[in-house]
């Protein structure tokens, strides 16, 4: 109840106060307070400004799928196509996040050709994400070539690993 | 070497020409010629010492094996197998003393010798011509003793030099990326392995090395800023500086041989594109304009051409193009995957490496496009890098199990390993100082 008559007891006296002034007065605002927020228990303190590195109110993590590549392919494979779908998704649910795609390589081409060939694998994901809608600014793209594997193996397997996309969060 | 031989003789024709001194007039001879390879017979006699102290006596030993081991580097001498001829002075052998020149059959002779003048080496070396029995020429050096190493790879340049007329390359460095416990870093060596010194302290992961024109700057991509920028190292200062941060790639890059300008790939029009910019970072010039990769340039020693891989056909191969991007041509055929073309400073070749089962192998191939040859056969054998002489090139090696430094003969011939402790790659062969 006390909501409600506080507003109104503003807007009748603010109403008799301009009423009441006469030409030449200096027209001069009422004082008003802010509507405050009804809280039960505590009255509203006013806090020092601080560098808040999460907003207060949490937000859920988010999270992406890596996707793979053929070798010596940067064409999006089918299943490929299905994770960039679910990652559209999660940055469509998120539209404050930025993220950078990483592209790796598995071992066997050449250093200087698999930077390349990453940066061809980062950036296919990235085109296909704005294709779906994502803005272009949010998505950094940098290319790893060979040089961080995820698995230090030399065989079929690990280097199927190694043939991907990463996407890491970079600000939410 | 029998590879080598067969080629020849189908080419049949001259190489190399070395002017070569017999006593008074310079008469032109060759080592390379109809199809037959004639090296310089010389005799190389363990440098003599002025006192015979034990320190003098064990500097003329070690003095004298890297000149031998240099000089049989180079392809152009035989060692006579002596068994040490002693004479009284080798500052002074007497032309009528049959002994000496009989028992020899080298047509030049090598002698020496050393003295320690307290914390100097003195040291004089003379080359005798065994036919004509005379002395072509002295030399007399004045070096820190502990500098032993480096006045042996000068002695050797200068005998090079005044018996076949081409410069040495015995105090050129090798720069190469050695994997540490820290991350991937800059490191120099003698070209024959020696002295091995850390040179970057990046914490982070550098790539690619590649030498300016005279040797005074490396320029390469480091991860250390958070992206592949490229970065140029001044050698004597140690100071380092980013030269170049396009949004993207800036990897691969080479300077041209006047050194103005750097060849590199950029993707800052997204594909991965060779592109020009000056020797100061900036100016950047498209070459290639091309779906797909293209990448890894290299320059012909006349600066006019330019060598790179592309993927335009499906798999990577080597194409040539003129230094403004055009007259863009294919070069190799007859292999599924080839990257990394090294442009020989003769200009006639291209080095680079095929794809095949279990790894790389190194080939070389005319720029014409024929006379594709094999040079590697074990291992994966990655990065050729020629020998600022073009006789001799660098590559990395994974035959013992880990990345080593090797160098070897253009040919093939001679493939010895310079590094060790595995995790070294990318060799960038230096220019003469």
């Amino acid at each position: 109840m006390l909501r409600l008559r506080f507003p109104l007891f503003l807007v009748i006296a603010v109403a008799l106060f301009m009423g009441g002034c006469k030409k030449g007065t200096k027209l001069e605002p009422a004082v008003e307070k802010p509507p405050t927020e009804q809280k039960p228990t505590e009255q509203p303190k006013a806090e020092p400004p601080k560098t808040v590195e999460e907003p207060t109110v949490s937000k859920k993590e988010v999270s992406f799928q890596m996707i793979h590549f053929d070798f010596d392919k940067y064409n999006l494979r089918p299943d490929a196509i299905d994770g960039l779908n679910q990652n559209a998704r999660v940055l469509m649910e998120n539209p404050e996040t930025k993220i950078r795609i990483e592209g790796h390589c598995d071992e066997r081409g050449t250093v200087e050709y698999n930077l390349a060939l990453g940066e061809k694998r980062a950036s296919a994901a990235k085109d296909y994400l704005v294709k779906l809608g994502v803005s272009a600014s949010r998505i950094e793209t940098i290319s790893y070539g060979k040089e961080r594997p995820i698995d230090f193996g030399h065989s079929e397997e690990a280097w199927a690993k190694n043939r991907r996309d990463e996407f890491k969060v970079i600000s939410q | 070497m029998r590879r080598f031989l067969t080629a020849l003789t189908s080419l049949n024709l001259v190489i190399t020409s070395f002017s070569l001194s017999f006593g008074q007039g310079e008469i032109k001879g060759t080592i390379y010629s109809q199809g037959e390879f004639h090296p310089l017979e010389v005799s190389l006699v363990k440098f003599q010492t002025k006192n015979k102290w034990p320190a003098e006596e064990s500097l003329a030993v070690q003095i004298t094996e890297v000149i031998q081991k240099d000089l049989t580097f180079s392809m152009f001498f035989k060692f006579s197998e002596e068994n040490l001829f002693s004479f009284a002075d080798a500052a002074d052998l007497n032309p009528l003393d049959q002994d000496i020149w009989l028992r020899t059959e080298a047509q030049f002779l090598i002698a020496g010798k050393v003295e320690i003048q307290s914390a100097l080496l003195k040291t004089e070396v003379y080359l005798y011509d065994a036919f004509a029995r005379k002395k072509n020429f002295s030399q007399s050096y004045r070096t820190p003793q502990s500098a032993w190493r480096k006045l042996a790879h000068e002695i050797s340049n200068d005998l090079l030099q005044n018996l076949t007329g081409e410069k040495g390359i015995f105090t050129t460095k090798i720069a190469y990326i050695r994997e540490t416990p820290s991350g991937k870093e800059l490191y120099l060596c003698d070209y024959d392995g020696f002295n091995p010194q850390q040179i970057t302290f990046d914490k982070s992961i550098d790539l690619s090395p590649n030498w300016s024109a005279y040797g005074k700057k490396l320029i390469y991509t480091s991860y250390k800023s958070g992206n592949p920028d490229l970065w140029e190292l001044q050698l004597e200062s140690g100071k380092a500086k980013k030269l170049a941060n396009f949004r993207g790639l800036n990897t691969a890059a080479r300077y041209n041989p006047k050194g103005n300008l750097i060849a590199l790939t950029l993707s800052i029009d997204r594909d991965p594109e060779i592109y020009l910019i000056n020797s100061g970072g900036e100016n950047p010039r498209r070459l290639t304009y091309s779906l797909g990769i293209e990448s890894s340039p290299s320059w012909s020693p006349n600066g006019k051409q330019i060598a790179f891989t592309s993927d335009r056909t499906g798999s990577p191969q080597i194409y040539v193009m003129d230094s403004d991007g055009s007259n863009v041509h294919r070069l190799t055929y007859g292999l599924s995957y080839c990257d990394s073309p090294a442009w020989s400073p003769h200009g006639d070749k291209i080095a680079l490496v095929s794809r095949e089962r279990g790894g790389f192998q190194i080939y070389t191939v005319d720029i014409t496009g024929e006379n594709l040859n094999r040079l590697t056969d074990q291992g994966s054998n990655e990065n050729p890098s020629w020998s600022p002489d073009g006789y001799h090139l660098a590559f990395a090696s994974s035959r013992t199990g880990k990345f080593e430094i090797y160098t070897m003969n253009w040919d093939g011939s001679n493939q010895s390993k310079i590094t060790s402790g595995g995790g070294n790659f990318s060799p960038a062969w230096s220019p003469r100082f």
